[in-house]
This record gives C-alpha cells, structure tokens and sequence, in this order.
C-alpha cells in the first residue's frame, strides 16, 4: 500500500517580482513503511512540500493521496485530524512547549492524538531521557530537546513522520544519535517517514532519496 | 551606520514603533493636560486670593443684609469698601459676580489693577448681576480694600467666610486631581517602561551581534539612550500639545465645577512655562527609568525583584495602617499610594501562584494555565497598570454613583414640597397664611428662613448660615438624620438646633453639644439635637425652628415651600400663586418648582464629577490601549507555540476557543486583581479621603453591575487579540521566524 | 496703569451698561475727545442760568463740572495753590423731573470722577476718586448745597459759608469757603460758546470766594488763607476730534479785576473766548478777535512738553500780561492727565490765578 502518492504536482509562489515555481510536476510514491529523504539547496521546496503533505500548504496543481485519502477529498478538519493522530511533524527546533516540562510535552502530544499517555516515561526513557522529564526545554540541551520532541512523535504512534531538518541545529555526534533513534523506531514501529535534509550521509539512510534541486 | 543597523528593528516592527510613540504621546497628553487643568485652577484661585488679598468683609452687626445704601454710607465715611455681588447660577450657566469698576478705584490691590477684569463672565458690571438678582438667589458682600484703623459704629469685620472655608476645600478639590494625576503619571510611566523593554527584549539579539561586530557597549548604550530619548522627544511633544487641548475641553465644564463649589472662576490663564518643564521632567524621569535596565545591562524584562513580596506586604501593611490614622489628605494620599504600590508589587506574584496549574490537569488545560503564568510574567508592568487603572475607575464610578444616590435621596428630602415661593421684600408671611391654611390650595406648607448667625467660639467668632423653618411639618420631618438625640424634631420644637454635618465635623460637635450662638447684640446658647447631611457644599449651617428666631433677627432670604393637594391639576397651582399674589398684593412672584430646581442641583452635582470621571477612563483607555499592544507583542512573540497547535492537528476552531479562553483567562485575571483595588480604595475614597477633602462622608456602597461592564469590557479585550491572532495566523505552513523559542 | 485698567474697565461698563453705540475713544466729562450727544440736551444761546437750581446736577445734559481752584498763602507767608473738581458724565440722558433709577439695581446712568491736589513749595500732589451716580456715593443737590464723592464734599454749612473737605495719599484740606455774592455769567448770559459755529456750555463762576482752614501735607499741617474761584459748567458737547486740547486761564489782577480767558485747539485755528469782569464788577464777554495768547516758554516734564509761561494780551482793555507758572511739575496724572497750576502775572498788571491745559503729553497723541 502506498503511504505517499504524488502525481504532477505544482506550487509556485506569488512574490514582487512575479510569479516564482517552487516545483513544476513533481511525482513520486511512497510506500507504506518506507523513508524518503528530501534533498536540496534551501529554497528548493523541502518545507513547502513538507507543509503541503500535512496539510499546512496546498499545491497549485496535481494529485496527492496520503495514508489512501486521495488530499482533493479532505477538508481542514479532516487533515487537523490527521495531523492530531497520524502524521507527527519534528522541526529542526522549537518543537516543545516552554511552558511545559519535557514530560508535559509528551503527554500533551499523546494526549492529543488520543493515545494514553501511560507511556510517557517509558519514551522518555528509551531517548536517553530519564530523570530529565521535570526539566523545562530551556533547561536541556539541544540534543535532549529533539529527543523529546522525538518521543513526543513516537507517543503518538503516527502513520507518518515529517522531519525538516531534525538534526539540523545538533552537532555531528548528536546528530547522529538522534538520527540513528528516529530510523531504528521508524522501522521498529513501520510507520512511513519523510525527511528534509541537507545531510547527505542522513538521506542515505533512507529507502528513497527525492533531490528537488534537480527539478525531478 | 550603526544607528541604521540598531534602528532596523522599528525598520521590521513599525507596529512596535507605532505603539510606543502613541503611548508616549497619550500618556503626556494625559499627565499635561491634567496638570494644566489643576495649575490654571490654582493660579485661578491665587489670583482670586490675591484681588482679595487682605480684605474683610464688613458685616453689619445688627445682622442685617448690606445694601446699597449701607455701601453709600461707607464710602461718604471714607472707608474704601468695594461691592460684589454673587448671583446664583441660572440654567446653564455658572454664577455671575457683579463688581463696580469705579468704585474699585480706590483699592490699590484690587481687581482693577490686575487686568480688564469686566470682560465677561463670571465678572460682569455690578448692574447687570443686579438686574439678574432680580429673579435669582443673590448676595452682596462689601468688602473692606484698604486698612482702617476704626470701623463706624454699627459695622464690624468679618474673614470672608467664602474664602475661609472654600480655600482649603478648593485645595483639597484640585489635590485629589493633582493624586489623579499622578496616579495617570505613574500608570502611564508603567505603560511606557512595559512597551519599551519588551522592544529593547525582541532587539537583543541584534545587539549582541552588534557587539559582537565589535562594537562597544558602551557606545551602543549611549546609541539607544538617544534613540530612547528622540522617541520621547517625539511622543512627548505633540502629547504635550494634546494636553493642553485636553485642558481646554474639559476646561468648560470644570470651569463651571470650581465656580459652584468654590466661588473661583477658571481664569484662561496663559500656559506657563513650568507646564511644559513638568511634563520633560516627568518624561526624562520616565526614560530614566527606562534607560537604567541599559546600564544594569540586565534582561529589561519585567522580572521581580527578590524581595519583591516582603516589600509588597510592607507597603500594604504601613499603607493600611496611615490609612487609618491618616488625619491630613495628604497623608491620606501617601498611604493610598502605598497600598497601591503593594497591590501592584503583589498582584504578578499572586495571579501566578493563583494560575499555576495542579499536576494532573488534563494537557492542554494545563499547557493554557501555564502559558497564562508566562503571560502574567511578562506582561506584569502593563497588567498592574491597567489593574491600577480599572480600580481606580471602580472606585470613582462608585464615589460618585454612592453620591448621585445619597444626593438625590438628600434633595428629595431637602426638597420635599411641589413649590418654593419666595416672599416679595416686605411682604409677611402672616399676610398668606389663610390662603395657605385653604384645603383645597395647599396640602401641607412650612417657611423657610435663611440669614447668618454668629458662633461665639473660644478663640474667634464665625458667621455661619441659619436656616430656620417649622420643626413641626410634616415636610422636614421626614430629613433622615446622621445622628440625634431622641425625638430630634421635638428638641428643636423646644428650641435646640441642628447642624450640618460640615458644622459637626469642624467643630467636633455631636447630639448635647452646646452652642453658642449670636443674633446682633444678642446670644443664646442651645444644644445640638442632631447632625443633618448637607452635600456639595462648605459652609457650616444651623438648623433651627422660627418660633424660636429673635423678634428682630432679619433673613436674607425668606420663602414658602408648599405642597399642593393631592392629584391637583396645574390650574390649581395657579391659583394659588394667584391668591398669594392677591394676599400680598404683588404682581409677580419668585416661584421654583422642585423638578426645576432638581435639575439644577443635578447638573451642578454632574459637572463637579465629570473631570474626575473623565480623568479616570481615559487613564483606563490609556492602559488598556497599552496591554493591547504590549499583549500583542509579547503575544506574537509566543505565535510559534500557538502555531504548533495546529500543526499538532488543532482544527481551527477549537485552536480559536484555546487562543480566546487564554485571552479571556488573563483578562478576567486582571479584573480579579482589579476589584478588590476598587474595593479598598472606595473605601478610602468614601470613608477617609471624602472627609478630610469635604467635610461630608458617604455610605460605603459597591455596585458589582458596573464590574460586570468592566469585565465584558476586559472580554471584549481578550476577543479583539484572539481575533487579531486569528487574522495573523499563516494562511498557509507555520512561520518559521523564531523569536525567543526556548523561553518559558 | 492703574488707571488705563480702570479707563478698560469703564469702557466694559459702557459697553455692559448697553451704551454699545458710545464710541470707544469717548472721554470723561470733556478732558478727551469727542463722542455724540445722542438723546442728551443741548445748551444753546438763550440759555438761562438761575440759581440755586444750577448749582445741582443736570441729568439731562452729558457732562458737567465743579471746579475750585485756588490761591493760598500759609501763615508763613508762602504760596500754596489748592484744586478740587467734581465731574459728572451722564451715560445715558435723564430728563428733567424724571424719577431717579433704583439704587438697589446699581444703576449705571451716570459716572462720577472727582480731582483734588495741592500745589506748595514746587511740589503737587493729586488724586481721582470715581463713583457711579444714582446710588448715593457721589452727587450734588442744591438745598442745601451739597456735592459729594465717598468723603470729599462740598457742603453748605450755613447760608453763605461752605465747607470743603477731601484728602488724598499723603495729603488732605479742610476748608470753609465764603462764596460771596458776586456771580459771573459767561458768554452770552452763561451760554458760553465753545467752537465758532455756535456749540458751547453754560458756564459761571465765582471768582472771589474768601478761603481759610487747613492743609495737610506729609504729616504737616499748615494754616492757609486766601481766594478761590468756582467754575459751575454744563454742556452735553466734548471737544470735537480736531480740537487739540485745551488751555485755561482764570485771573485775579491786582486793579481788582478778573480774567477768564480759554482757547480750544492752537494756532490760527483756534478758538479762544473770554471774561473780563472790571473792578466795579462789570463782566465783559471777549471773543476771539479780542484776545491774543501765545506761549512763551516751555517745560519738558515726564508726559511731554508743556507750554508754562504765556504772553497773554487783550488790547481793547489795555491788558499785556505775562501768565507764567512756578518752578514744579503740576501733572495731574490721573486716568486723563492733564497740567493744572497756580500762576502769577506780571505785565501791565500784577496778578494771580490759575492755569489749565489739557491735551498736552502722550495721550495728547
């Protein structure tokens, strides 16, 4: 089954100077359980498509079915839910409340997506954070802050992962730790994930590898 | 270059910009504009003191009115006396002074010497006032311009009274709108500091690049004090002339309040220079204040002091205590301040401890709760202004609502009677009493009789107001009094006298108190059987039955008050007036009828009370005009978080009733902390301030509908920013500009 | 200053008092310009003075003044010159026998203004007192004579003795006044013309009236005697705006003859008029022909410069006269300032009188 069905499609956007195409017939699938990585210098479309997978953005043209909802068929609250309960989103940061401890986070997330949040701080746990989850975000490090929102994503047990640039703000060694939990639980779990990147050896760890700055 | 790199941020916010000049420019308009009105006021009664200054009313000691005559013979004895003639304001205007310019001549300090003085209202040539005394209350008073050894024989001197009394009480009048202004001062200072550091806050980034870039600190401080500076330049100035504007518009109507209560007209005096020198000194003070988070090269948050809730309760405590040991209005003031200052150093720690959620709150509740502690956190500054603010207007919505209504209760009492005849110069009263005593003309009567009495005292003597009238009428039996002896009405048959409430406080008089009181060459010592309440008004008065008036003592003033039979329809009245006229056989008739004379009072009342009124919202406008704006700065620096909602799959409408039930939360937090302040500072007003200003205290009375229009104001408020934050919301994706994001 | 407020204040006075149509400039019982003579009677040849009526006040005319000068002399010999006008200016014309209005309405048909000053030792003191008419505190009746401003007065005590009283910043008089019989009509029997086409003032004098009593000046008293004149004026007319001012002169001559002689405006326009009453008390009109004045010599004090001695010649009568003023500033500098001095004479005949000139100094301008 394909978790990700992208057929011609096409976004552009209005600016000063005219009309600008982000991408023009973009098509590509994603099959349930499978891990696209999103390449491309910034400005390429990584967050638009990203933003229009999830429902925040609309393309211009062209046909997308997600999770097999055919997108033309969803309305805002259709995709709120499925953002709520199905697709977890990780930014590059921020992705915490800063109001909220590490484990408060977790809990609102899965709480959210209807999940109990019972296993909060098993998630907590299982990312290296334990002992961490009264701690608030400015109280961590950064590396701990993208394992929470990690484990934010995991308690909600999603079909579908979109990652911008998880790792982007971490170092080497981090990044790599973190990058190296959001592919053992995508495989673990089986859900479908799609990550923008501009770390070459991160999109190499995925099934697919999508470049956008090759127009493809 | 620099100061374009450092002037990029209004470059990028020009909403923020915007927002601090307006409130720069408001707030000086408000301060300016206040102290305009209360320096005019007290330049006006200066001057007034000054045309007077050293003068003495001549009285004569048979206790009799002056006349012209009196006047006459005065001059050809070579006593330089000037007349002035008050009359009573008509509908509509405010009272009319006559004065006679040539007669004025001879009195060098008077008020011929300072200025065309006969330019119009309220002085007018002394036979126009008399030509309006015709059918107007009126009273002339000679006073006495140059220093005489000896007065003639039958003459005595006498402190204007007016002046005695009206002196303090105009001070206390224009104190408690010089308090109001510094209450807007202080609120406005907090708007200002609030909406600055929170801009300075947003820039801080910036300027940590700048001085990366190698820039010096110091320099760069001294770049911002000058933009700080400029910016109050150019709020501060057209706020200045807004001020004055201000002062103009309320100018009429308080013109009219001052000369009411005080017998001071509000002369256009030109604006002084020190106007302007205050309002720069309050404003450097306020950029000073502003400035000092640069040199501390703290966070210019609004954070808390460590001590801050020790000191909070140290203000209440001392404030509540002066309060109540207060014995001078300023004292009253200072303590008032206190305990606004502890409100204020209190409020922010209270209403987080009040938000902070229980652990197993579900989420989402919990993130809110959460979200309104930083809320409350960050926006303390403005929150306590517009708290200050709110209670200040809920206590004068209630002074003067408490009032309207005792007032109103009061004139009805005063008033009780359908008509108020005045009887014709030389005209009895015996003259009419068949028609009076005629069924089916009048149900019921009593006469009125006012003139001045003498209150022998220890040290000095001093006139006061007499009214004397039937003690055995049903019409001012019915006078509810403040306190009494048993039968108070039957004591005064008897031939003891009430006071007025001004009376009893001034000379610290209650029921069994005796005194002593002179009618011309006579005195007569009574006791006090009970104090009455006499609003709007300063002059000590003595109540007393006409049976028991001196055969000889000569009212200024006499009139009947009649109540008309029941259902009677206005052809009877007419009759009446008819009869009356034909008993006395006189053509015409002084006649009030008591909605006339109600509307009056009430318009008089009206105007007292508007500029505090007016002072009083506007300052609340100011403040909530700057929680809207710094609510929405610091709002929008939070819009990231607000934005995760929705990509944590809130529908739009349940992410709008999150954002609104935020708004609402912190709004009705605001209105919560701003009660009790109206509460507390009612009291004060009413059972301290009033008092010690006035002389008259008021019922303690709290009108919780006027909280609920405050509250669906606030919610109004929190509306507007959830709806702005609706309008601002990405139509499409998530912002990705970040502001402070790990802040909590 | 004072008295520019003052002179604001009446014009609001005029203006309140519903005179709005009196022109802003109009001056005070004739010492300013001119100002129209709306509903005001006016005197006219043929007017007749009879008396003791005339000595009141005429309400039906717009302006009217007492005027007293006169020459004193101390115990000690010394000169001391001594003035006291009472002035009236109607506001709004009364005719005769109509009752007065209310006084308790302070009505305002009328304004007073009084002058005393006292010339001695080439010092001057002076002072003004005002008064609205009507109410008591100024006014002038005849039976028994009696004009007053606040405590200045002129009273009769007994027939043929009167009594004068004012006092002033640093200085005060109490007089008693025998008028004598001797009453000069001016002009054409007291209808004394004032322009060439005929307007004019009624006007008589008494030109001797004995004088004794007492004059206080800074503290010190002094006992002085002498001779007073009396001018007794109405009109409804001011000087017409092309008339300078005035110059004045009233004379005693050692030959026993007396000398009133004015002129309006200067130069060849001017128009002078007369009275030489001769020793045997024969009064003779003079008209301008008649009269020849010129000034000789002038004195700059604070307000301008003033004409102070005069050649002063009518040579019908044989008169060559040199009229000239001590040494001193005799400015009365009240809200219409104006030079008022004794002067001696020398000429063809010794003498001395007083002297009058309005419309000189800076509000002459």
């Amino acid at each position: 089954m394909k978790a990700i069905e992208v057929t011609d499609l096409h976004k552009s956007y209005r600016t000063a100077a005219g009309r600008v195409p982000v991408f023009e017939g973009l098509t590509f699938t994603v099959e349930q359980g499978g891990s696209l990585a999103l390449t491309g210098p910034s400005g390429s479309g990584k967050s638009t498509l990203l933003n229009i997978l999830c429902g925040l953005d609309s393309a211009d043209a062209g046909q997308l079915a997600l999770l097999g909802e055919p997108a033309g068929l969803l309305g805002p609250d259709d995709w709120a839910d499925l953002r709520r309960s199905r697709i977890g989103v990780v930014f590059q940061d921020s992705n915490l409340m800063p109001a909220l401890t590490l484990e408060e986070n977790v809990r609102l997330r899965a709480d959210l997506a209807g999940q109990s949040f019972g296993p909060v701080r098993d998630w907590l746990e299982r990312l290296g954070l334990q002992g961490l989850g009264q701690r608030y975000p400015d109280q961590v490090s950064g590396g701990q802050r993208q394992r929470a929102a990690l484990a934010m994503v995991f308690a909600m047990a999603p079909d579908l992962i979109l990652a911008d640039e998880p790792t982007g703000s971490l170092d080497r060694h981090t990044a790599s730790a973190v990058a190296d939990e959001l592919f053992r639980w995508q495989r673990h779990s089986g859900c479908t994930l799609v990550l923008a990147t501009h770390d070459l050896s991160l999109a190499a760890c995925c099934d697919q590898h999508l470049d956008l700055a090759s127009g493809a | 270059m620099l100061l374009r790199a450092m002037l990029s941020h209004y470059r990028r916010h020009p909403l923020q910009l915007l927002a601090l000049l307006a409130i720069l420019t408001l707030a000086t308009a408000l301060w300016s504009g206040v102290w305009t009105l209360t320096s005019q006021a007290r330049d006006s009664m200066a001057a007034g003191d000054r045309q007077l200054a050293g003068q003495q009313v001549l009285v004569r000691q048979d206790g009799k009115a002056v006349s012209v005559q009196d006047f006459a013979d005065l001059r050809r004895n070579g006593l330089c006396v000037v007349p002035w003639l008050e009359v009573a304001s008509d509908s509509g205007g405010a009272r009319v002074i006559g004065l006679d310019p040539l007669a004025m001549s001879c009195a060098e300090a008077a008020p011929s010497g300072s200025g065309p003085v006969l330019d119009g209202k309220p002085f007018v040539d002394i036979s126009e006032a008399a030509r309006l005394a015709k059918d107007r209350p009126s009273v002339l008073r000679l006073y006495l311009a140059t220093e005489i050894g000896h007065l003639p024989e039958g003459w005595q001197r006498q402190v204007d009274p007016a002046a005695l009394d009206t002196g303090e009480l105009a001070d206390s009048f224009l104190l408690n709108l010089n308090a109001l202004a510094v209450l807007v001062v202080l609120v406005s200072a907090l708007l200002i500091r609030s909406v600055y550091t929170l801009g300075l806050d947003q820039r801080r980034h910036g300027l940590q690049l700048l001085e990366r870039y190698g820039v010096q600190r110091r320099r760069l401080r001294r770049y911002l004090l000058l933009e700080l500076s400029i910016l109050a330049v150019l709020g501060a100035v057209p706020g200045y002339g807004l001020g004055l504007l201000l002062a103009e518009v309320l100018g009429s109507g308080f013109g009219s309040a001052m000369a009411n209560l005080f017998d001071t007209a509000l002369l256009a005096t030109p604006h002084s220079v020190t106007g302007f020198l205050v309002t720069v000194a309050v404003m450097a003070l306020v950029v000073f204040w502003c400035g000092l988070d640069l040199f501390k090269g703290g966070r210019g948050q609004t954070g808390m002091v460590r001590f801050q809730v020790p000191l909070a309760l140290g203000a209440l405590i001392a404030g509540a205590v002066t309060v109540l040991v207060a014995g001078s209005l300023v004292s009253a003031f200072l303590a008032t301040a206190l305990l606004l200052l502890g409100a204020g150093l209190v409020t922010p720690r209270l209403l987080q401890r009040l938000a902070a959620p229980h652990r197993d709150m579900a989420p989402l509740r919990l993130w809110r709760r959460r979200e309104l502690g930083v809320l409350i956190r960050r926006l303390a500054l403005p929150l306590v202004a517009l708290q200050l603010a709110a209670g200040t207007v809920i206590a004068v919505h209630a002074l003067v609502h408490t009032f309207e209504g005792t007032f109103n209760q009061w004139l009805d009492q005063r008033l009780s009677g359908d008509l108020f005849v005045e009887v014709p110069d030389g005209k009895a009263i015996v003259d009419v009493v068949p028609v009076l005593s005629q069924r089916e003309l009048a149900a019921n009567w009593h006469p009125v009789l006012r003139g001045q009495v003498i209150l022998a005292g220890a040290d000095t003597s001093s006139s006061l107001d007499l009214m004397a009238t039937d003690s055995r009428s049903s019409l001012v039996q019915n006078w509810s009094l403040i306190e009494g002896v048993n039968s108070p009405w039957l004591a005064v048959g008897r031939g003891a006298v009430l006071v007025n409430e001004q009376l009893a406080r001034r000379k610290g008089l209650t029921p069994g108190s005796r005194l002593i009181l002179g009618f011309g060459e006579q005195t007569r010592e009574v006791s006090v059987a009970g104090i009455y309440a006499d609003y709007g008004r300063p002059a000590g008065e003595v109540m007393m039955d006409v049976e028991h008036l001196p055969q000889d003592f000569a009212p200024a003033f006499r009139s009947l008050t009649v109540t008309l039979p029941e259902g009677s329809a206005n052809s009877r009245r007419e009759e009446l007036l008819a009869s009356l006229q034909h008993a006395w056989q006189v053509d015409t008739l002084q006649v009030r009828d008591n909605e006339t004379v109600h509307q009056l009072a009430n318009r008089i009342f009206r105007q007292t009370f508007a500029l505090t009124r007016a002072i009083s919202y506007l300052t609340l406008g100011l403040a909530a005009v700057a929680l809207l704006l710094t609510g929405w700065v610091v709002l929008g620096s939070r819009q990231w978080y607000y934005q995760l909602l929705v990509v944590w799959g809130l529908a739009g409408k349940s992410w709008f009733r999150v954002i609104l039930t935020l708004a609402a939360e912190l709004m009705v937090s605001i209105w919560a902390a701003a009660v009790p302040v109206g509460i507390a500072l009612t009291w004060v007003l009413v059972q301290r301030i009033n008092p010690l200003a006035f002389g008259w205290s008021l019922p303690m009375a709290i009108y919780p509908g006027f909280w609920l229009e405050l509250m669906a104001l606030l919610a109004l408020a929190a509306l507007m920013i959830a709806g702005a934050f609706w309008l601002r919301r990405p139509a499409t994706g998530i912002a990705p500009a970040l502001g402070n994001g790990e802040e909590r | 200053m004072k008295a520019v407020h003052l002179f604001i204040g009446l014009l609001a006075l005029l203006a309140i008092a519903g005179c709005s149509d009196e022109p802003s400039d109009a001056g005070f019982a004739g010492l300013a310009d001119e100002g129209q003579e709306h509903g005001f009677r006016q005197p006219a040849p043929g007017g007749h003075i009879s008396l003791p009526e005339d000595w009141g006040a005429h309400p039906d005319y717009r302006i009217e003044w007492w005027y007293l000068t006169a020459n004193l002399e101390t115990a000690e010999g010394q000169p001391l010159g001594l003035q006291w006008t009472q002035f009236r200016q109607g506001l709004e014309p009364r005719p005769p026998g109509a009752p007065a209005p209310d006084a308790t309405l302070w009505p305002l048909q009328s304004a007073w203004m009084a002058h005393g000053a006292v010339s001695f030792d080439g010092q001057h003191w002076f002072d003004e007192r005002f008064a609205r008419g009507d109410i008591g505190q100024a006014g002038a009746t005849t039976a028994p004579l009696q004009v007053w401003l606040d405590h200045w007065q002129l009273s009769e005590m007994a027939a043929g003795r009167w009594q004068l009283s004012a006092s002033g910043d640093g200085w005060s008089y109490d007089l008693v006044l025998i008028p004598g019989q001797q009453v000069v009509r001016h002009g054409e029997q007291g209808f004394s013309a004032k322009t060439p086409d005929g307007q004019g003032s009624m006007y008589f004098s008494l030109t001797d009236i004995a004088i004794q009593g007492e004059v206080v000046l800074d503290g010190h008293s002094y006992k002085v005697a002498g001779l007073g004149w009396l001018d007794r004026e109405w009109s409804s007319q001011f000087l017409r705006s092309d008339q300078r001012g005035w110059d004045w002169f009233a004379l005693r001559l050692d030959d026993g003859s007396r000398l009133m002689v004015f002129q309006v405006g200067d130069g060849d326009g001017a128009f002078r008029s007369g009275t030489w009453v001769d020793p045997q008390g024969e009064a003779h009109s003079l008209g301008t022909d008649e009269i020849e004045l010129a000034a000789l010599d002038y004195r700059d004090i604070k307000p301008g410069r003033v004409p102070v001695a005069w050649q002063l010649d009518i040579p019908a009568m044989g008169l060559s006269l040199r009229v000239s003023a001590p040494p001193g500033t005799y400015w009365n500098d009240g809200l219409y300032p104006y030079w008022e001095s004794p002067v001696s004479v020398s000429g063809s005949v010794d003498g001395s009188g007083y002297m009058e000139l309005t419309g000189y100094g800076e509000s002459a301008e």
